[in-house]
């Protein structure tokens, strides 16, 4: 089993030009130790606008650690930081030459080799930061409660798709007690493998688009009587849940039954070649609804399902996206906890294909989805509307639709109109926060 | 006890009350519904013996038939039990999911309290709902009485648990004649039934476990592995005939009733002509057959009980040298301008030895329409004339005339 | 599945890498870790520090016994293996004894080059590849003696430097041209020369050790293009070759003196791998099999082999020289090429008053190598722009004035990419 642990995080290029506070600070608190150094060190490039700073990653196999002659770094296994034993250190400086990221500094005049030893734990450079940039990421608030990743290496999902990082993201924090469900899709191939082959190591249930929740029901059901408690977690794409299989999906939400249904909304019918479905938004172009001659891609707005999965009052619905992993991982603990409803889980899964973007840029396209509050981040928990997620200074959506081909062809009228879709829709699960 | 508990008793039951006991007395662990006349009281029965105590499974109530029969696929995949009904555009919404049930060999049980497809619309009996779905790999059985829906219920489960079967079961009766209709019922001991269900408890069933996992219903699978899960489920179907007549004839020694297995062979031995019913027109036919014998015609009556699998070499045996068989025929094919069982018993007479009798088919009782002792009279009479050389028309809309 | 048994020889950095990569990839497998020497692990890159007095034998040990019982690792000191055989995946030990494996590392590393000199072996010369070596050099170290060091190569500049500091009076004999020649260009060599030779260290560049003289005590070595100098005693540090005589008769390829390794450290046999200073390994730049004797080198090899024992398919995508010499206060760092070719652009910067000297080599907008006397640098921060081809081209003059900080910006945004593609 993997072990993870806290590390620094600095924020990319928002250090105040020649501000030095945090090394500053470092060099203090190392001195007040006996030792001369600092693990943080700002550098600022004015010629290029660049002010960041750099201090260890505390990498999980440190290459530092393989390449000292004197065996004087060592990975602490209870707190995992990286240390160098003082009295051993040769001074040599290789580790120096082998940190890829520039975690090790090495003194020529003292003979030695430096680096941020994380206060031990509380890193003070964290508090002192002007600009709140350094945090300390607590590796366990995610990976903590990480399970064994039970997919094998690799998938079938297009390259860069999101899709399979958010079904992994899941499952480790569903653990191997889980029977998984899908549906024909995308993330079929993943979830029931071919033929005769499979990549997952916990039962999974391939269903028709329309039998996804009454399955769940069947399985759930018959375990209860058992007297067992089972998960049963559905990942499946918005043509399932949210069109053809929506009446069972309702259904199920209905009656209430305990099962988490998770749908990975990528808008369209994806793994049949990009056609429009409920979900796809206003103006988006697909197959279907394409965007030349008369037509200018989707003509009405979509399904609001999370919205109406709320409406159907089970203890626990909420939006989520892999770009905000602790904000997922807080929802998917509340729906794991729910044992007496559905809990219902709407993930904005973007599709590199589909919507036309490169590779690199899910995360970039998410967050800018999240940012503009074209997908805001809430849940509903029994009764209460909560944004989670809540967004300082909206971004106007032409920074999300600049980003996607299928918004391309999309004029100042059209793009109004999705502004205003965005607004309302806002606007709407603001004000339920505040009425409930 | 509760007033509505009468295992162990005879009493006046329609055929829907009948099914309920035999499902009451099959103890199944999820049983899912949706109503839709006529097989709604059944369902409803159900319901009663559940808030009475008199069993304890899982009740689940979805929004449409089709997840209905997906809630039965999930608790029988993890190993239970199930039951639901349904009928007409029940059973056609249901589709979806009944092909999901016989292709990942799910051994359900489901009654089908038959009723004629729209269009046009009907609240009325008939058999076109069940015989629309004759290849979409259940095994189809076929009553005759109320009794006989309870028992075949038990039957079913002995048949589709069977470990040489593992094949969903329908148990289909005609709506309104048997569904609605109220005859004398022998209502088993509980532990009757326990006996004779008792033998599936040692047999070997895939369950889907979180000890043991595996995935359900893999994706895209090689063509050569695709023919052989369809050849072994005809096999599956080959095998579900014998060991039906031999579930019957134990049943028989257990509880004194015999309905013949695959098929009911009435007063055919030294039979010249075969009468060919199916559903409950039987009880009618018989008391023709009966009557005709008196009068010295050597009719018998064959009643198709198992329609899938096609009961093929029991019919052979009891067709072979007869001189005609009139087929009574409650559903239609548009196809062929036929019934469905003429098409069935045309395709045996290849095999049987020449001369090769003649065939005839009455399509009789569509749209709830009654199939009286006059119109199998017509049925016995033309079948006889046919026998001895007349000209005749192979298939004829009887109702029409 | 079935246990397997790993058999690894040698004890250096190479053969504890890939011990380690097996246990994290792999709980289950037998791991058997065969010694020559009676030790503990360490590595020969400490031996100056504990000639220097820096630190003690002890504290050079690479790990402690507690790690082999924590890793579940047999280890056997004191063990040589005599002869390997393939056909039968058996290793034969120095007692005859045979031992069957299913997958084999040979990580015996290197041992000193001992060149043929005349008179050489007329007296006590010493060598620096083992802890003994090493204590046999700290008995004869008295101050105010002299000694004479074959070889201006890493190891005899720091033994210089060790020595220098012990106040004797040294002098080093290099055939080339310079210093430190397989590292730094000639203008870095003169810059480090300039610094050794303020602390005393003479250095007798282009100059070939003819004959070695011994008597009474003393060493005279005579040099090529006549002279000769005067010593109390010898050390010969030449340079390493591999140490390969356990694949004599084996059948395993050798190549340039080493053995010879694909992209997976498998060598010409099925199931022996070679990692460290033994193997000859794919060359980063070239693509060629080469010798690369350096410890960094050794860490990845061993890695990338205990993955491919285990079964993880895992490439190694070749060795980039690298190296750091620490000598009184400074530091000159080398990482990639050292030389330029034609098609190359250089830039160099050299700080006045101060012994700062840098030079970068760009191939178009790529990364080729660096060199930096004095400069404060994140050295390995260059070693990943290196590796992973980072395009530098707007911002090489931003790396020859600020290159801590513009090396970590571009590692930085390097890294960022990384992160969120999916790799291509």
């Amino acid at each position: 089993m993997e072990t993870f642990f806290d590390t620094l995080k600095i924020e990319e290029n928002i250090c105040p030009p020649g501000c030095g506070v945090c090394r500053e600070k470092c060099t203090q608190v190392q001195r007040s130790k006996g030792k001369n150094g600092s693990g943080i060190h700002e550098f600022h490039i004015p010629d290029l606008g660049v002010h960041m700073a750099n201090t260890c990653n505390q990498c999980s196999e440190p290459v530092c650690l393989d390449a000292c002659p004197s065996g004087s770094i060592s990975k602490d296994e209870k707190d995992g930081i990286v240390r160098i034993d003082e009295k051993r250190c040769l001074g040599c400086g290789l580790c120096n030459l082998v940190c890829p990221y520039g975690g090790i500094d090495y003194r020529a005049d003292e003979k030695k080799a430096f680096k941020c030893d994380l206060c031990d734990g509380s890193p003070e450079c964290v508090n002192v930061c002007p600009v709140k940039g350094i945090s300390l990421m607590k590796a366990r608030s995610i990976v903590g409660y990480f399970h064994e990743d039970p997919l094998l290496k690799g998938s079938s999902l297009c390259v860069g798709c999101p899709a399979e990082t958010t079904l992994r993201f899941v499952l480790r924090v569903m653990g191997k007690d889980t029977f998984l469900f899908g549906a024909p899709g995308c993330a079929t191939n993943v979830i029931n493998g071919q033929g005769i082959k499979c990549m997952i190591n916990i039962p999974s249930h391939m269903s028709n688009m329309t039998t996804v929740p009454s399955t769940m029901t069947g399985v759930k059901r018959y375990y209860r009587r058992l007297g067992k408690d089972v998960k049963c977690v559905a990942f499946v794409g918005d043509g399932c849940a949210t069109d053809v299989g929506f009446q069972p999906l309702s259904g199920a939400a209905e009656r209430n039954e305990n099962i988490i249904f998770m749908c990975y909304d990528n808008e369209g019918y994806m793994n049949t070649g990009i056609q429009r479905s409920s979900t796809t938004p206003y103006g988006g172009w697909t197959t279907t609804t394409p965007a030349m001659g008369r037509r200018k891609g989707k003509k009405m707005a979509s399904k609001n399902v999370p919205l109406i999965m709320a409406a159907h009052e089970i203890p626990y619905v909420a939006t989520a996206v892999i770009g905000y992993p602790e904000d997922f991982l807080n929802k998917l603990l509340k729906a794991m906890a729910v044992k007496d409803g559905m809990s219902y889980i709407h993930i904005l899964s973007p599709c590199i294909l589909g919507w036309g973007y490169s590779i690199p840029a899910s995360l970039e396209v998410i967050k800018a989805a999240v940012e503009t509050n074209y997908f805001p981040l809430w849940e509903y928990e029994r009764g209460k509307y909560r944004i989670t997620y809540e967004v300082k200074n909206p971004k106007p959506i032409t920074e999300y639709t600049k980003l996607l081909k299928k918004f391309a062809h999309l004029e100042k009228e059209e793009i109004d109109e999705l502004q205003e879709i965005v607004n309302r829709r806002f606007n709407r699960i603001k004000r339920l926060t505040e009425a409930f | 006890m509760s007033s509505i508990d009468l295992r162990g008793q005879i009493r006046v039951l329609d055929g829907n009350r009948a099914g309920a006991y035999g499902v009451l007395l099959c103890k199944p662990d999820v049983i899912a519904s949706y109503p839709i006349t006529p097989q709604t009281p059944l369902l409803e029965t159900l319901y009663k013996f559940e808030a009475e105590g008199l069993f304890d499974p899982e009740m689940v109530e979805p929004e449409g038939e089709n997840s209905a029969m997906g809630t039965l696929i999930g608790a029988c995949a993890a190993g239970g039990r199930t039951f639901t009904a349904t009928s007409s555009q029940g059973l056609s919404f249901m589709n979806d999911a009944y092909l999901l049930a016989a292709g990942n060999r799910f051994p359900i049980v489901m009654a089908i309290g038959m009723r004629e497809q729209v269009s046009p619309h009907g609240v009325i009996s008939g058999q076109q709902d069940a015989v629309l779905v004759k290849d979409h790999g259940w095994i189809q059985i076929y009553t005759e009485s109320c009794q006989e829906i309870l028992d075949s219920i038990i039957m079913a489960y002995r048949l589709a648990e069977d470990e040489d079967v593992l094949l969903p079961v329908n148990v289909c009766y005609e709506g309104f004649y048997l569904s609605h209709h109220s005859q004398r019922v022998e209502i088993p001991r509980q532990e009757e039934v326990d006996a004779f269900l008792a033998p599936l408890k040692g047999m070997n069933r895939l369950k889907w476990t979180l000890e043991e996992p595996m995935v359900f219903s893999s994706y895209t699978v090689p063509p050569e592995l695709y023919t052989e899960y369809r050849y072994k489920m005809c096999m599956a179907h080959q095998r579900a005939k014998a060991k039906f007549d031999e579930i019957d004839r134990e049943f028989a020694a257990k509880f004194g009733r015999s309905y013949g297995g695959q098929i009911e062979e009435y007063r055919t031995e030294d039979a010249e002509i075969i009468i060919v019913t199916m559903g409950c027109s039987t009880g009618t036919a018989k008391v023709v057959v009966d009557r005709k014998r008196d009068e010295g015609v050597k009719v018998g009556l064959v009643k198709i009980r198992m329609f899938r699998p096609s009961p093929k070499e029991r019919l052979i045996k009891v067709l072979n040298g007869k001189k005609a068989i009139g087929v009574i025929d409650r559903n239609v094919c548009y196809a062929w301008n036929c019934g469905h069982n003429y098409i069935e018993i045309k395709t045996v007479l290849s095999d049987l030895d020449r001369p090769l009798p003649v065939l005839l088919d009455f399509i009789a009782g569509l749209g709830g329409a009654d199939i009286t002792d006059k119109h199998v009279e017509k049925v016995v009479e033309r079948t006889i004339d046919a026998a001895k050389g007349k000209t005749y028309e192979p298939v004829t809309w009887l109702s029409l005339e | 599945m079935k246990r397997k048994k790993h058999i690894l020889i040698g004890a250096g950095t190479a053969a504890l890498c890939a011990l380690k990569q097996i246990r994290r990839l792999n709980r289950e497998d037998e791991i058997k870790l065969v010694s020559m020497e009676d030790s503990l692990p360490y590595s020969p890159t400490a031996l100056p520090y504990i000639i220097s007095g820096k630190v003690g034998v002890s504290d050079t040990f690479l790990v402690s016994e507690g790690f082999f019982k924590k890793l579940k690792v047999e280890f056997l000191k004191n063990r040589k293996v005599e002869r390997i055989y393939g056909e039968n995946k058996e290793i034969v030990y120095d007692k005859g004894i045979r031992e069957g494996y299913d997958s084999l590392l040979i990580a015996t590393g290197s041992e000193p080059v001992v060149p043929d000199i005349p008179g050489l072996y007329e007296g006590e010369f010493l060598t620096i590849r083992g802890i003994k070596d090493a204590q046999a050099l700290i008995e004869k170290v008295k101050e105010g003696n002299s000694a004479i060091i074959l070889g201006a190569g890493l190891i005899g500049m720091h033994i210089a430097q060790c020595l220098s500091e012990k106040n004797m009076k040294v002098k080093v004999v290099e055939s080339l041209p310079s210093i430190l020649p397989a590292y730094f260009d000639k203008e870095a060599s003169e810059i480090i020369r300039g610094i050794m030779e303020g602390k005393g260290i003479e250095c007798l560049t282009g100059k070939k050790a003819t004959r070695i003289e011994w008597k009474g005590g003393k060493v005279e070595v005579n040099l090529s293009e006549g002279g000769s100098v005067e010593g109390d005693l010898l050390v010969v540090a030449v340079g390493v070759k591999p140490r390969t005589e356990i694949v004599d008769g084996s059948g395993i390829k050798i190549e340039n003196g080493g053995i010879a390794v694909d992209d997976r450290m498998r060598t010409s046999m099925d199931d022996v791998y070679a990692a460290g200073d033994v193997a000859s390994a794919k060359a980063f730049f070239t693509g060629e099999n080469g010798l690369n004797p350096i410890l960094p080198n050794a860490a990845e090899q061993g890695r990338v082999a205990g993955s491919n024992m285990v079964g993880v398919d895992t490439v190694y995508e070749g060795w980039i020289p690298m190296n750091t010499f620490s000598y009184f206060g400074h530091t000159a760092i080398s990482v990639g090429m050292p030389f330029s070719s034609e098609k190359d652009e250089v830039h160099v910067r050299k700080i006045n008053g101060t012994d700062t000297y840098r030079k970068l080599i760009f191939r178009e907008d790529r990364l080729m190598g660096v060199t930096f006397i004095d400069t404060e640098v994140n050295a390995g921060v260059f070693n990943y722009l290196i590796r992973k081809k980072v395009p530098v081209g707007e911002y090489k003059m931003s790396l020859l004035e600020f290159p801590r900080e513009t090396s970590l910006y571009l590692m930085q945004q390097a890294e960022k990419k990384e992160t969120i593609s999916l790799e291509e």
